[in-house]
């Protein structure tokens, strides 16, 4: 019982440090332009995909396949920002975010002409497993929680401690004021969709190898991380890390509970935390 | 100064008036060739019923739902059990159907609506993928295989197998909620949701009970998407109904017909409706006439492209775009005839 | 009912996490008062409000209005309570006529559902009705712009305006003069003097002392959510507790 326990709790973190990953990336863009997007899964979708697409030629060796994985989902996070965010900043919110769903569905098209629809595999970072609190894990569940970690670790260090970072906050904060200030929020929503990008596309890498990834996985892992993102309050990055954490082992042990509604669990949870703390789990 | 009059009835009505013309018009014109164009004109009524409830939930009231094609569905799904599990006349299904959807929406409701903006869309998401689950994987709804041979509503025989005929009966329900729902914003109701979407808390100082419309509304909207759902079952394609209609993604499209049209008012929902249901249809279509092979996969991408257009070309929707322009093209012609005029004399 | 139980506010506390916003206040008011509520920022001033006004819960104590519990904001403006808001709340997609319109009531769905003569007609008394309370706030002009348009202080004037439209007998006016030049004050305690004579009862709250002293025969002074003083303008000026609060401990 006890072992079933830990079992679930290291799955489910293992799982929800891609979550974390994804509803960074939905924070930070977000925070930096207020727009909640939708195409945050398909960042995640072409980042594995791409680079199992590299890796599945046969030429590129793992390091340089999840480089271009990694290149890959950057590029598309910029174009995205600069083919359908930037003509509509001056939009309604809700236009916005339709637009994003507009990319969404587009990415995914592209999606199924360039790589096809079949479900595509990368060889993990590094095979075996090993004994963690009487639990065999995965070397490469590891590598998903360490990756997990750094990326949000460097993210939390830049946004704070960097000039463009504070560029980034205060373009949240207040655009109109940060333009004053020399603040061009035309480039940090190019940098925000680039990085968050970039967020989406390591978790697509570090997610390839155990799940496996085809072209329509995204739609359901962005509606995870945007869950996760809600459950600790929009615009916290920290405690939207932690929204994925919780999601993740509650998904876990809905899996364990009822295969068939592991999903119906899940989320009817999200709702019930969502109704007890209207304003965020972490949210004072 | 004159006191204020409301709007005249003649001004009112004239939209629905059109649009009768319009739906008794069209199949005599869809004959022939064009005949496919009546199974594409039920759905546009199907969507048109959902999304009208839709904008009076997101552009009148300003509460956002990602979890209408749950409703959708469950309003398909019930009425369709009730009529071959249940064993009702179809009718009686129908009615048990609506009344579910109405029961559902109020259930949910009462629970999500104290949440607000994202949180309430996060919440209707999970409400939505939940219902879609389900149909997709309980015994009763036939799982993924979805369930064969639903018993068809034929009014006694009138529009047994014709498409014309459901064409009229689908258009018919249609035109009768778009004709209450023009009534409805045009009384204090549809000031009062406006209201609701400026400022709760106003609107409460303004004595409205905020919460008790909110979830009126959040109820009607959930009772449309239920009928909207029996008529998909038993009149579009009572041969077969499966859970690939209802899922997520089609709650963010009908979220899409709502936003495109424009949510101001009505007729931008039924706009929005046509647009998003033909597009599929104009792209197969030019994709035949241009030669294009395979047009099916890329179907998807210039469906997305089309839409980031309109948006970017008409953020507002595409019908105060369209009222813009008629303006600005009356103003051009009343500009020609004044010069006209004053040259002729 | 006797005149002391028009307004009863009764030993009310509301806590903003371990913060004591309102703290044990009790007063009562009498119909057909003009009294002011004064206070540090941060006194509590708005927060007693809004818990008159029912739009938040109170954490003890209750608040009766003519015999009958306050329990929520609208039921409170059915009672015959209705306020404006220190920042200005209005309808920002609706014109200033819908604005007024908006507190005139026919919510009803079912009504809504059917455009009879008869729902025509009371729309009709309606739009009379917004039109001549514009007019008396010379607001009329005004009518069919959307209210975000408007000058600042028009849309002072048009919260009071969407606040009489619910016929109150309590109005409750939240720093109204706020932000307006000399002229506007003027007129709007003219404005105010002008309602109290039809026999409004008025609770305002203010930080001009000027209009204050001017305006109301009694003066509640608040601060950190508790009453310090109690009494008619000129007894109010002289309280040493008063002068600490505003103007900080006399110098030695
Ligand atoms: N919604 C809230 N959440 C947390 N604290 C609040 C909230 N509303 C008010 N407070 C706190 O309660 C105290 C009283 O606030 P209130 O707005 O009632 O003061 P006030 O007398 O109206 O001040 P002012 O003259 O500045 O308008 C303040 O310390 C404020 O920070
Ligand atoms: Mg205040």
């Amino acid at each position: 019982m006890q072992n079933i326990a830990m079992l679930l709790l290291v799955k489910g973190v293992m799982i929800g440090s891609i979550y974390a990953l994804i509803s960074l990336g939905f924070n930070v863009i977000y925070r930096t332009t207020g727009v909640l997007n939708f195409a945050q899964g398909e960042f995640v979708m072409v980042g594995g995909l791409s680079a199992a697409w590299a890796s599945g030629t046969g030429r590129v060796p793992l390091a340089g396949a999840i480089g271009i994985g990694l290149g890959t989902a950057a590029a598309v996070g910029w174009l995205v920002d600069a083919l359908a965010i930037r003509p509509l900043r001056q939009a309604s919110a809700s236009v916005q975010i339709i637009a994003t769903v507009g990319v969404s569905i587009c990415l995914r098209a592209l999606a199924a002409i360039f790589w096809g629809t079949d479900p595509c595999h990368l060889p993990p970072l590094q095979p075996g497993s090993v004994q963690l609190a009487g639990v065999a894990v995965e070397i490469q569940n590891l590598w998903m929680l360490g990756a997990g970690a750094v990326g949000m670790a460097a993210l939390a260090v830049g946004f704070r401690w960097t000039a463009t970072g504070r560029a980034m906050r205060a373009c949240a904060e207040n655009p109109e004021a940060a333009r004053l200030c020399g603040v061009n929020p035309g480039r940090m929503s190019a940098l925000a969709f680039t990085l968050s990008a970039l967020l989406g596309g390591l978790g697509g890498i570090l997610l390839t190898p155990v799940l496996s990834m085809s072209y329509d996985r995204g739609t359901m892992l962005g509606l995870k991380g945007f869950a996760a993102a809600i459950l600790g309050g929009l615009g916290h990055p920290v405690a939207g890390v932690a929204g994925g954490l919780i999601l993740g082992v509650l998904e876990q042990c809905s899996a364990w509970y009822s295969s068939l509604y592991k999903e119906t669990l899940a989320l009817a949870l999200v709702v019930i935390l969502l109704l007890l703390r209207p304003k965020g789990l972490l949210a004072r | 100064m004159n006191v204020p009059q409301p709007i005249p009835n003649r001004r009112l009505f004239r939209g629905p008036a059109l649009l009768l013309v319009a739906i008794l018009a069209f199949p005599l014109a869809a004959r022939g060739d064009y005949a496919y164009l009546l199974p594409l004109g039920q759905l546009c009524a199907i969507y048109g019923i959902i999304v009208t409830g839709l904008t009076l939930l997101m552009g009148f009231t300003g509460q956002i739902s990602l979890g209408h094609a749950g409703f959708y569905g469950f309003g398909a799904y019930v009425g369709a059990v009730a009529a071959t599990a249940g064993r009702l006349p179809v009718a009686a299904a129908l009615g048990v159907a609506v009344a579910a959807g109405a029961l559902l929406a109020l259930a949910a409701g009462f629970a999500v609506l104290r949440l607000h903006g994202h949180h309430l869309a996060l919440a209707t998401l999970c409400l939505g993928v939940i219902l879609g689950e389900f149909i997709n994987k309980a015994q009763i709804t036939g799982g993924a295989g979805g369930m064969f041979d639903l018993p068809e509503i034929t009014l006694g025989g009138l529009v047994k197998g014709s498409a014309a005929g459901k064409f009229y009966l689908v258009w018919a329900v249609a035109w009768l909620v778009v004709l209450w729902a023009v009534q409805l914003t045009a009384s204090p109701v549809g000031r009062a949701l406006k209201a609701i979407q400026g400022d709760e808390g106003a609107a409460a100082a303004a004595g409205i009970p905020v919460f008790w419309i909110k979830l009126k509304v959040f109820v009607i909207s959930g009772a449309l998407a239920a009928l909207a759902g029996t008529l998909y079952a038993f009149v579009y394609t009572p041969s077969y109904l499966g859970p690939e209609e209802f899922s997520l993604m089609f709650s963010v499209t009908l979220v899409t017909m709502a936003v495109i049209g424009g949510m101001g008012n009505v007729w931008g929902g039924l706009a929005g409706a046509a647009v998003m249901t033909s597009l599929h249809e104009l792209i197969t279509l030019g994709g035949e006439k241009l030669g294009i092979v395979q047009v099916a996969r890329w179907e998807q991408l210039i469906f997305g492209l089309l839409l980031a257009l309109i948006l970017i070309f008409c953020p507002e929707g595409l019908m105060p775009a369209l009222g813009g322009w008629a303006q600005r093209a009356r103003a051009w012609w009343g500009r020609r005839w004044k010069m006209r005029t004053r040259l002729e004399p | 009912m006797s005149a002391q139980e028009f307004l009863v506010v009764d030993r009310l506390s509301r806590d903003f996490g371990g913060q004591r916003a309102v703290a044990e206040v009790s007063f009562t008011l009498p119909e057909g008062a003009l009294t002011a509520l004064i206070g540090p920022n941060g006194a509590g001033k708005t927060t007693l409000f809004n818990l008159v006004a029912g739009a938040l819960p109170p954490t003890s104590g209750a608040v009766r209005f003519r015999g009958q519990p306050v329990l929520e904001a609208a039921q409170a403006t059915r009672l015959g309570v209705a306020r404006t808001f220190q920042n200005i709340r209005l309808f920002p997609g609706l014109s200033v006529l819908e604005n007024v319109l908006a507190a005139m009531g026919g919510h009803s769905f079912w009504q809504g559902s059917f455009r009879l003569p008869r729902r025509l007609e009371e729309e009709r008394l309606r739009l009379k009705r917004a039109h001549y309370l514009l007019e008396d706030l010379g607001l009329a002009h005004l009518g069919e712009q959307p209210a975000r348009t408007i000058p600042f202080g028009q849309q002072r004037l048009l919260e009071i305006a969407r606040a009489l439209a619910l016929q109150p007998r309590l109005l409750l006016l939240d720093e109204p003069a706020a932000g307006l030049n000399r002229t506007e004050t003027a007129a709007l305690a003219e404005l105010i003097r002008r309602l109290h004579g039809r026999g409004l009862s008025l609770l305002l709250v203010e930080h001009d002392m000027h209009l204050v002293m001017h305006l109301a025969s009694r003066v509640i002074v608040l601060e950190q959510g508790r009453i310090i003083a109690d009494g008619t303008p000129a007894e109010v000026q002289c309280d040493e507790r008063v002068r600490t609060a505003y103007l900080g401990p006399p110098a030695e």
